[in-house]
């Protein structure tokens, strides 16, 4: 598993270098990132740490390529985030990088096994869909509709969905947000094991300090700006968290 | 409430498209309201004003020959206020000007008596001049002018008085030539001039051939319709009658009569559409708010300040929507009117609103504005405002819409999504597809009036009557008198006519119109069903057109009692053989041999049908309009034309106006559908373009979705189109016609491009949108 000891890593999957993001609104600016420093290394798996509007959801929205910051670099491997067209990023989402949502965001009209074969058909060597599914522990709910799924099995899915595509970049936005801790717990074994198992790079969103001790690095992020960055000697299995 | 009404003008801001087409939908359910039902009432008072200014007579009494002395015992008789005698004859217009002969009715000058002339131009012709008044029509379709000449025929007599003036008379507002069915402004004028000239061109000094007469209030038309029959008895009168049966007024009766059919049907299904659509669109609109409804309950407002807001917002969107549609109904009413300013001709003809039918259509609306805010807010006022605020729970799919394993693997999952949003919530599906026909069936209904007359007019015009030419007579001639026509230059055949006015008589009811025959095996007059086929007229008996066959309440197998109205007024019975769906008119049908033994004559007839060869046309009606005794010639090919000059111009810009306003309706449905579309699938749309599919990938989703919607609303919006243009040639048959139930492919067709066209716009919309979707606020979003 190349997966980066503790410690700045060596060959950064992604690197942030100076990066700001400043929205408009009406005559005020607000900046929610004010110079954002930081790389991230193959397979390590990240818990960003934060009170809501420390500017969490806008840095991962960049690493997805789903917002560009107002000023600095990103890179994520040889991609310049920055000055990537639409159809770059489009194309960079669709084969590098697997998304869990705080409310799952399935759709709504698809079975556990069709929600992931949306992804699975589009791309380039995906795991089966069945075995996504497996992997979460669902392998019975394949053919149920979101609506026929409680909160968590709805939220394996979405992991199974995210990593059926066998992705280089797991983001995970407040995945138990909406959770109970014991289903909590069930999804942030997944992702674990998700993380370990196919060495995928992971950022996982959170305000729970708890579900920091899964993680190799903390990113404490607070109005904008790394507070602090404390790397775990070991990582805490998710089945011993309690909240 | 300050903050509510900011939040109202956000809120209008925010969704102003979707807002403008409901605002377009209200309007034009309310324009054709104020239009339709302007129109009728500012015609009904300009004919009241008309008809009462102009003394129109109550009672109509045409005859042979009568002395003037007869007048004052006509005039002493009880019941009658004021009779006038006259002299009608009938003259031919044989002018330079015109490229064939046409007809004229000539008639002495009223004066300041009954059935005065409106003068549109010039002055009244003066007192034993040859000068004449013609009807203003005819003056404008020739460009006549004072001063000008017209040279005419009048009892075998070259004339050519001077034309002082145009004008209309209450009497011929619809004014036909001998023979026609249809008017025709360019070949056929009402001719007033002083009743001396007149009586030395018809031989009739000192005598009258036709008498009009006032009755006094509260007189009985009966009573002095049977008396007025005893005195003038003696005089060859064919029947005196009241203006129920006189041809202007009935033929103005029966228009009116389709006019407030079609101001109460059409406004009905457009308002009925707009108001059923109304509901969809606002209950949806109303229902997407449910969140904000559980906040500012949440916040303490209580259910009847929520309600107000929305009912205000609904009100807002109502009353543009209303101000528009007055504005937009007086325009086109104003539009409509200036076609039948040309139609009717009533002096002093403007169009008015109708206040009782504009309220009606205002009413209308704002209870569909009303009754579909209420709708939408009823769901979420329900809702305690903790569970108003939560996102409605995912939609439910079932096991039911798992599809079938065969359909499932043919189906991709764009597919799969598609046709199980769709049949999750079925009854909304069918909501929107039901909206969208009815915008497909209104375009498709807008075709119909042109496509139904285009067919009546060659079905009766071309099919049934074959002949070039058409020669009427002033008075019965023998049969031989126009076989010696064959030996004419390029007339190749020729075949009598025989028509007999007579009142039809069955049980209680009667019916005063026409007898036609002409001879058995005829190739220029046939009848035929509606599928085409020819049908033979019987040996004996007659073939009674079924329209008239319902007033009388006669079956095949009855008998008729007839009286015939002119001559020697025979009377006898006629068994009715047969019925005939016919399209235009309500007669019998006979053979002439039949008939010239049922009137004992020997081969009397009332004029010929020609088939002349086409180069020799103009030439042959020339030479017959110098023929004595003749009363009118026409060409069946310019009477065609004439009609579609006249009336296709005008039927023209009705359809088109119809089909602007069905077409603005059937965007503006189609829009809303497709926002609706893209409303619900936003959160799915945004993630999908999150886990990294491409634009045209989301895109196709919502497009395939809407393109289903589409093509499902289409067929269901022809069928519908069809069964609105059966109800409306239904509620409008009368005397005059009965509108064929016809549509023609291009009126489907154009049913099927604007509804494609209006998906295009609303899909180029919808994409256009996606494009700009934003992904992070979609995602944020918790619906």
């Amino acid at each position: 598993m190349n997966r980066a000891g503790p410690g700045k890593p060596s060959q950064p999957v992604f690197s942030l270098h100076g990066v700001t993001r400043s929205y408009r609104v009406g005559t005020a600016e607000i900046l929610a990132l004010r110079g954002i420093d930081l790389d991230l290394a193959a397979g390590e798996l990240i818990v960003l740490l934060g009170a809501s509007g420390s500017g969490k959801s806008t840095l991962v929205n960049i690493m997805g390529g789903l917002d560009r910051p107002s000023q600095g670099t990103v890179r994520y491997h040889g991609l310049d985030l920055v000055a990537a067209s639409d159809a770059e990023l489009t194309r960079f989402r669709r084969r590098s990088v697997g998304f869990v949502f705080q409310f799952y965001n399935l759709v709504p009209g698809l079975t556990a096994l069709e929600n992931v074969e949306l992804i699975t058909e589009l791309s380039e060597s995906p795991m089966p869909a069945r075995e996504a599914l497996e992997r979460v522990g669902l392998a019975g709910r394949l053919d149920h509709f979101p609506a026929q799924l409680s909160g968590g099995e709805q939220q394996r899915v979405a992991i199974a969905r995210a990593i059926a595509k066998r992705p280089q970049v797991l983001l995970c936005d407040e995945p138990t947000g909406a959770l109970d801790c014991d289903t909590g717990i069930l999804v942030l074994q997944a992702l674990s094991r998700a993380n370990r198992e196919l060495g995928a790079t992971t950022v996982l969103i959170t305000h729970n300090a708890v579900i920091a001790g899964m993680a190799d690095r903390v990113v404490r992020l607070s109005n904008g700006v790394i507070a602090a960055i404390d790397v775990n000697q070991s990582r805490t299995d998710p089945g011993e968290l309690r909240w | 409430m300050k903050t509510l009404h900011h939040k109202l003008r956000h809120d209008l801001a925010a969704h102003r498209a979707q807002y403008l087409a409901i605002v377009l939908v209200i309007a034009i359910g309310i324009a054709t309201q104020v239009a339709s039902g302007g129109l009728l009432a500012s015609l009904q008072s300009a004919r009241d004003d008309f008809y009462l200014e102009y003394r129109f007579a109550d009672v109509f009494a045409p005859l042979k020959r009568a002395p003037e002395a007869e007048i004052a015992g006509i005039s002493a008789l009880a019941g009658v206020h004021v009779a006038q005698p006259r002299i009608r004859t009938a003259g031919i217009i044989s002018d330079p000007r015109m490229p064939e002969p046409g007809t004229a009715l000539l008639v002495s000058w009223p004066g300041h008596g009954l059935n005065a002339v409106a003068l549109k131009s010039g002055r009244p012709p003066a007192v034993g001049s040859m000068e004449l008044v013609v009807s203003s029509a005819f003056a404008e379709a020739w460009q006549l002018n004072p001063g000008d000449r017209l040279r005419m025929i009048v009892n075998g007599r070259m004339i050519e008085p001077v034309i002082v003036g145009s004008g209309d008379s209450p009497e011929f507002v619809y004014s036909i030539a001998p023979g026609d069915l249809l008017p025709d402004y360019r070949r056929h004028t009402v001719a007033w001039m002083g009743n001396d000239s007149l009586a030395a061109l018809a031989g009739m000094q000192g005598a009258f051939n036709d008498l009009t007469l006032t009755l006094e209030p509260n007189a009985s038309e009966g009573d002095v319709i049977a008396a007025l029959d005893r005195r003038l008895a003696g005089f060859g009168a064919t029947g005196a009658y009241g203006r129920d049966q006189q041809l202007s007024d009935r033929f103005i009766e029966n228009e009116f009569e389709e006019l407030n059919v079609h101001a109460t049907v059409v406004p009905f299904i457009f308002l009925g559409s707009a108001a059923f659509l109304l509901h969809l669109v606002l209950t949806r609109r109303v229902r997407r708010e449910r969140e904000v409804i559980g906040m500012l309950k949440a916040f303490g407002y209580d259910n009847r300040v929520v309600g107000a807001h929305y009912l205000l917002l609904g009100f807002c969107v109502y009353a543009i929507g209303a101000v528009a549609g007055v504005a937009l109904g007086i325009w086109l009413g104003r539009l409509l009117a200036g076609l039948y300013v040309d139609f009717f001709r009533f002096p002093g003809f403007h169009f008015t609103i109708d206040a009782g039918r504009t309220a009606v259509g205002l009413l209308i609306a704002g209870a569909a504005v009303t009754t579909g805010t209420l709708a939408g807010l009823a769901e979420a006022i329900r809702l305690p405002p903790a569970e108003a605020m939560r996102p409605p729970a995912p939609p439910l799919y079932g096991r039911g819409l798992s599809l079938p394993p065969p359909i499932r693997r043919r189906l991709g999952l764009p597919e799969r999504m598609i046709v199980r949003h769709l049949a999750h919530a079925p009854a909304k599906t069918l909501l929107t597809v039901a909206g969208l026909a009815i915008a497909c069936a209104l375009v498709t209904f807008s075709g119909f009036q042109r496509n139904a007359i285009d067919y009546m007019t060659r079905f009766h015009f071309e099919l049934q009557d074959r002949s070039d030419l058409s020669l009427v007579f002033i008075e019965p001639a023998a049969g031989r008198s126009v076989q010696d026509l064959l030996r004419e230059p390029g007339i190749r055949a020729v075949e009598p006519f025989r028509n007999v006015p007579v009142t039809l008589r069955h049980d209680h009811a009667s019916y005063r119109t026409t007898l036609e025959s002409w001879p058995e095996g005829s190739r220029l007059r046939c009848l035929l069903t509606r599928d085409g086929n020819a049908i033979r007229l019987p040996a004996s008996g007659a073939l009674v057109s079924a329209q008239l066959a319902g007033m009388l309440g006669v079956q095949p197998g009855d008998t008729l009692r007839v009286e015939v109205m002119d001559g020697r007024r025979q009377r006898f019975t006629l068994p009715v053989t047969g019925l005939l769906d016919d399209y235009v008119g309500v007669g019998a049908y006979l053979r002439i041999d039949h008939l010239h033994r049922l009137l004992q004559e020997q081969d009397a007839i009332s004029g010929a049908l020609l088939a002349v060869q086409p180069d020799a046309r103009a030439a042959v009606q020339a030479r017959l309009a110098m023929l004595p005794r003749v009363a009118g010639i026409s060409r069946r090919d310019t009477r065609v034309e004439s009609f579609n000059e006249t009336f296709g111009q005008s039927l023209l810009i009705v359809a088109f106006v119809f089909l602007v306003i069905a077409g603005t309706l059937a965007f503006a449905m189609v829009f809303n559908a497709a926002r609706t579309v893209f409303d619900e699938r936003r959160r799915e749309l945004a993630t999908m373009r999150v886990l990294g599919m491409t634009r045209s990938e989301t895109a196709y989703i919502l497009l395939a979705e809407l393109l289903i919607l589409t093509l499902l609303a289409v067929p269901a919006g022809m069928a519908l189109g069809y069964a609105l243009a059966a109800m409306l040639a239904r509620a409008m048959q009368s005397e005059l016609f009965r509108l064929p139930v016809i549509l023609e492919a291009s009126s489907y067709a154009r049913a099927t491009l604007t509804l494609f066209g209006a998906a295009a716009l609303s899909m180029a919309w919808s994409s256009w949108d996606l494009a700009r979707l934003d992904v992070k606020e979609a995602l944020a979003a918790r619906d």
